[in-house]
């Protein structure tokens, strides 16, 4: 059995390999194979998971209460008919309004103010040191920090007065600071597109080697 | 009743309106209906008493069909003066010239009282007032309430008899009498058949001419012209025989038309809708009885100087004068003219009339009589000759004289002398009218033959607003009556009962047209319009245009002529155009009413030619070539650039896969000889924090597993997980795999099988399904995170089995061993969240952190792409530790000392690295290097 899969996984492995001549039929068939497999999945999985455990099995032992969010999925569901569309904009009312709170909530919470934390605490200087590093360093590296969150908040700075006979434009100190928070999103921008690139080479690297540990299990 | 049709906009009114609803047109005639307020309506009463015939304020009108014509008979000029009049008075001259060698004048009532011996018996009864109506004969008598009502106009009413038809129906003998009149005009001849008592019916100006002419007053050069004319008699009753015979040679055509024509004549009829012949409006006022004889002042009856047969004239008593009529008051102390005089008076304007010299006021009623038409003579001519039992010198006269205020009538009786005999015959020889000699006369006389009263008289003419004989005569009655035979007499006649007939109808009688006199007087079926009446219109308009100077259209209030009949006005014109037009040449030459096909070929213009050329300013100019610049430019054909071969990029991409690819199989296939950095084993380093994290878990401590990463990245996910997981289930840990993807759950599992049961190292002894449990997909994003983290309470016993009822995967379920002892999110030891990606990562350090607060510490385990962004979390704090990408699981392994899967591909990863940092240097040099040879390739294309 696991030869089979591992054949299935060498085989469409290697369709989607095909990519690397443009794209192809092979590619394609391995992109059609992982969507309809991934939506079969999802859909049993939500069947099974969520919409039986949590819905159709409590209303059966008496949680009515259900019955709005069965409605409002009902509802929703009429977002696909463009005639009857309006009707479920009810759901969708819903729906982002709760996530929105609660996105909110979560974010002022979590990012704003923990980031906000963070960024204080980079000056929490350690007389001894922290994690070995010196308490000059510490500072520089508060700085740093400083200056990276600062400048990198003054390019996304777009306010700009108005002036006859010229275009508007920023403040000088602000513009001076946005240039110097590019070079910092640059490295930010770098940095992510190495992570992505490390993670894809990452991922290539154990296809390579599935591909080559089928083709010694097959050798041996 | 019907509906009234307006003749102006077509649309239907109210058989009551007189005003079309729509267009406010008078819907009703003007003329005034004999029916209606004595024949005459209020307003044109009134009018003629202020305007037109402002001069006779108290002269109503009389029945006299020639009682008012157009005055001035002089006014017209020499070059507009028609034909017939020229011939008129050329035929005047000659008389004139008589005249100057006569010296003096007959004396006319010496005339006529010796006349009477000879007059019938039958003449002599007439009693001269007429009071005495018991004298008259009967058939006189029958014939007076005729005069009285104006049967003249009855007469016209009964046209249509041809001269050749001796009897004719009634309707057709109307004609044929009017045309054997018309005939007799050209071929005079005695005519011994016509009745005499046909002269009982003359209008009232005769008998008023005979009583009007005083014996002592006759003058002189009428005394002359008496005697020196060849063909008069000496004595008054071979005079009054040669007159007679004269005027019965006249009328010997048609004795027997006239008879037949007499005894056709129907009683006067009412109204204009009534007279079924088609008679026209002033025909029909004829026929009214003269309700004020206008033409009674003039015609003091004055039994011992009017003969008997005047004197007992039957008309004369009804035409007495009122004694406060002015223009009369001198007339009886006038000479012979006088009588003249005071009938033009009478008839025209009492104040302008001269009270010169007697011998010039008869020679202004000459030209007073020789005007007026002789068309109403001529219904009374036939009037007369209704009768049979006249006698035959009446009838001939009658024939002979159609108007009969003519002087002719007085002088006849008297003794007619040859100059007037002659005068009679020249006028049938050139077809003119007896009554417009006299006219003719005055003009024809040469300047230097007039005597002296005579020159002074010429000058004097009526007032262009004087409806008086005299302005009327000449210029409109007589004119068409020399051009035609039979229609002209009678085309000239319908001005006469328009102005003359008491003026009731002055404007309506100008300005009638063909279209009006058709209307009023619809022809019945199958009859036709006779051709003197169809010609009639048009000559009308032309006498009335001709006149001009008696009630002129100028002089019309605006008001009157808005109500008059728009039939008239608007559809005769139109239909006038075409009848009145006559063809000059080709076969159709000298018919009317043809189709115009020669003035439509001549008629036709070249259209005219428009300049297409606009007139443009400058800066329309400026703006058109702006706008034609802007679209040429749309229009024209950009050249594409070439598109770069792709042949090049696909080698490239080809080449570089290849070489990395290469190079990876290659590096997996030897043994590791790249080693891994201190620092990432360093204390402080992250993996060195997990590790510590882990282990400083107590034994069977649940430990909740977040995979939240997907199947791409499963590898490198896997990679780096492995190693934690591993030394989780050294740990004895009890892991709980949850998941907020759907795949996450199958990735679980695969990662809990993989760490068991590995492919590199060694086995751990860890058992899955009983130190394990998989919570399963934990649906709704981050409401399920908060939910999942929400704190225990009253309400929520359980917050993770409200969250997540059914596990995948727990043995025992949530009580079992594994989530037995699990509540809450706090209930876990450790919080391990397994993410490649940033949102997912956030969702959980946003939603699920802030509940873990710092009791349990929160490690995460993210691919290399989403640790730049989370790092910011570690280092604020709130993840206690992370570890990413195969850099991380490498470093794990290492701390672990249990080498696996990240150990494997370090080599490879490490080679592709360094494959990947040549390529992106070799592509940038060879970018820069193309850009340098392409910026120097432009500059050197700007300088050659």
């Amino acid at each position: 059995m696991d030869i089979i899969w591992a054949l299935v996984g060498f085989v469409v492995t290697l369709l989607v390999f095909s990519y690397i001549l443009g794209d192809n039929p092979l590619f394609r068939i391995a992109a059609y194979i992982f969507v309809g497999v991934s939506a079969a999945y999802a859909a049993l999985l939500v069947i099974y998971q969520v919409l039986w455990p949590r819905l159709v099995q409590p209303l059966f032992e008496g949680s009515y209460l259900l019955i709005v969010p069965l409605l409002l999925g009902i509802l929703l569901v009429a977002k696909l008919i463009p005639g009857l569309s309006s009707i479920g904009s009810l759901s969708m009312g819903y729906l982002v309004g709760a996530a929105a709170g609660v996105a909110v909530g979560g974010a002022l919470l979590g990012t704003v103010l923990g980031q906000i934390q963070g960024a204080i605490n980079e000056f929490a200087l350690v007389p001894g040191g922290r994690q070995g590093v010196t308490l000059f360093m510490q500072l520089v590296e508060g700085v740093f920090l400083l200056v990276g969150t600062v400048t990198s908040l003054a390019y996304f700075q777009y306010g700009a007065r108005k002036r006859p006979d010229q275009a508007p434009r920023r403040h000088p100190l602000v513009d001076s600071l946005a240039q110097v928070g590019q070079v910092f999103i640059a490295i930010t921008l770098g940095a992510l597109f190495a992570g992505v690139f490390s993670a894809a080479l990452a991922a290539l690297v154990e296809r390579l080697d599935s591909i080559l540990q089928f083709i010694f299990s097959l050798v041996k | 009743m019907a509906d009234l049709r307006c003749p102006m906009c077509g649309k239907n009114n109210p058989p009551q309106a007189e005003t079309c609803q729509y267009c406010q047109a008078r819907l009703k005639s003007v003329t005034p209906s004999p029916s209606e307020g004595g024949g005459e309506a209020d307003w044109l009463r009134d009018l003629r008493d202020d305007g037109v015939l402002g001069e006779q304020p108290q002269a109503p009108a009389t029945p006299a069909p020639f009682s008012g014509q157009e005055p001035t008979p002089g006014s017209i000029p020499e070059g507009e003066m028609p034909d017939w009049l020229s011939r008129i008075r050329q035929r005047t001259s000659v008389e004139e010239d008589a005249l100057s060698q006569i010296g003096s004048a007959p004396k006319i009532e010496e005339d006529l009282t010796t006349a009477g011996e000879e007059v019938p018996d039958w003449l002599r009864d007439l009693p001269l007032d007429g009071s005495d109506s018991s004298s008259i004969p009967a058939w006189m008598q029958d014939v007076r309430p005729t005069t009285e009502e104006s049967t003249a106009p009855t007469t016209f009413s009964q046209p249509a008899i041809e001269p050749e038809q001796p009897v004719a129906p009634a309707t057709d003998g109307n004609d044929a009498w009017l045309q054997s009149l018309g005939a007799w005009d050209g071929q005079p001849q005695a005519d011994e058949a016509l009745p005499s008592q046909d002269f009982t019916s003359l209008p009232v100006e005769e008998p008023s001419l005979a009583e009007a002419l005083p014996a002592e007053e006759t003058p002189d050069w009428l005394k002359s012209l008496e005697a020196e004319t060849t063909s008069a008699p000496a004595s008054a009753a071979q005079d009054d025989q040669d007159w007679i015979k004269a005027l019965e040679a006249l009328s010997a055509e048609t004795p027997s038309t006239i008879e037949n024509t007499i005894q056709d004549i129907p009683p006067a009829t009412p109204v204009e809708n009534e007279h079924p012949s088609g008679l026209t409006d002033f025909l029909h006022t004829l026929e009214e009885p003269p309700s004020a004889p206008a033409e009674e002042p003039s015609l003091p009856v004055e039994a011992s100087q009017a003969p008997s047969i005047i004197s007992d004239w039957p008309v004369s008593a009804e035409q007495a004068a009122p004694p406060s009529t002015p223009p009369l008051d001198h007339i009886p102390s006038a000479g012979v003219t006088e009588w003249l005089d005071a009938l033009e008076k009478a008839e025209t304007t009492p104040e302008k009339a001269p009270e010169g010299a007697p011998t010039s006021d008869w020679l202004k009623d000459i030209d007073a009589f020789s005007a007026p038409p002789a068309e109403p003579p001529a219904p009374r001519e036939s009037a007369i000759a209704s009768d049979d039992s006249g006698p035959d010198w009446l009838r001939d006269f009658g024939n002979i004289s159609p108007p009969l205020e003519t002087p002719l009538p007085g002088q006849t009786n008297e003794a007619v002398p040859d100059w007037l005999t002659a005068f009679g015959s020249e006028d049938t020889a050139e077809e003119l009218p007896v009554e417009s000699a006299p006219s003719e006369t005055r003009d024809i006389l040469p300047a230097e033959s007039l005597p002296e009263w005579l020159r002074a008289i010429e000058p004097q003419q009526p007032a262009p607003g004087t409806p008086a004989f005299a302005g009327s005569d000449e210029g409109k009655t007589v004119g068409p009556f020399s051009e035609e035979e039979t229609s002209t007499w009678i085309s000239s006649s319908e001005p006469l009962p328009a102005e003359t007939e008491a003026y009731e109808l002055p404007a309506f009688t100008v300005e009638t047209e063909e279209g009006a006199i058709e209307q009023a007087h619809p022809l019945a079926e199958g009859e036709q319009l006779p051709d003197w009446i169809a010609a009639e219109p048009s000559t009308a308009v032309e006498s009335s245009e001709e006149n001009g100077e008696g009630i002129e259209q100028a002089q019309l209030p605006t008001w009157l002529q808005a109500m008059r009949p728009l039939e008239a006005a608007v559809q005769s014109r139109a239909t006038s155009l075409d009848e009145e037009r006559i063809e000059k040449s080709g076969p159709l030459a000298g018919m009317s009413g043809v189709l115009p096909g020669e003035e439509a070929v001549t008629q036709y213009r070249k259209p005219p030619i428009y300049s297409a050329r606009l007139r443009v300013s400058d800066k329309q100019q400026v703006l058109a070539n702006l706008l034609e610049t802007v679209v040429a430019e749309e229009t024209m054909t950009q050249p594409l650039q070439a598109e770069p071969n792709q042949a090049p990029q696909v080698i490239i991409r080809l080449l570089v896969g290849v070489v990395l690819i290469a190079a990876l199989i290659l590096s997996l296939l030897v043994k590791p000889f790249i080693g891994l950095p201190k620092g990432q084993t360093a204390v402080g380093s992250a993996a060195n924090q997990v590790f510590k994290q882990i282990e400083e878990l107590p034994a069977s401590a649940p430990v909740l597993v977040v995979v939240d990463y997907e199947a791409g990245l499963s590898g490198e996910m896997k990679t780096a997980a492995l190693p934690v997981i591993q030394h989780l289930m050294t740990r004895k840990a009890r892991l709980v795999m949850v998941s907020t993807q759907p795949v996450g759950v199958v990735l679980a599992e695969d990662l809990l099988k993989d760490a068991a049961t590995p492919d590199r190292g060694s086995a751990i002894t860890f058992s899955v399904p009983q130190s394990s449990a998989n919570l399963g997909y934990l649906v709704g994003g981050a409401f399920s995170l908060r939910e999942l983290a929400a704190p225990m309470d009253a309400s929520h016993p359980r917050p993770l089995q409200s969250a997540l009822p059914a596990p995948l995967r727990a043995d025992g379920g949530w009580d079992g061993l594994v989530l037995k002892s699990l509540s809450q999110i706090t209930d876990f030891k450790r919080v391990i969240l397994l993410t490649d990606s940033i949102e997912s990562g956030r969702n959980w350090l946003e939603q699920v952190q802030p509940a873990l607060a710092k009791k349990v510490p929160l490690l995460v385990v993210s691919s290399a792409q989403a640790a730049p962004l989370l790092q910011p979390f570690q280092s604020s704090g709130q993840v206690n530790a992370m570890l990413s990408g195969l850099v991380g699981g490498r470093a794990y392994e290492e701390i672990t000392r249990r080498p696996a899967a990240a150990s494997a591909y370090w080599n490879a990863y490490q080679v592709g690295l360094g494959i990947a940092l040549l390529l992106i240097l070799l592509g940038g040099i060879l970018m820069s290097l193309s850009a340098l040879f392409n910026r120097s390739k432009k500059q050197n294309q700007a300088k050659g």
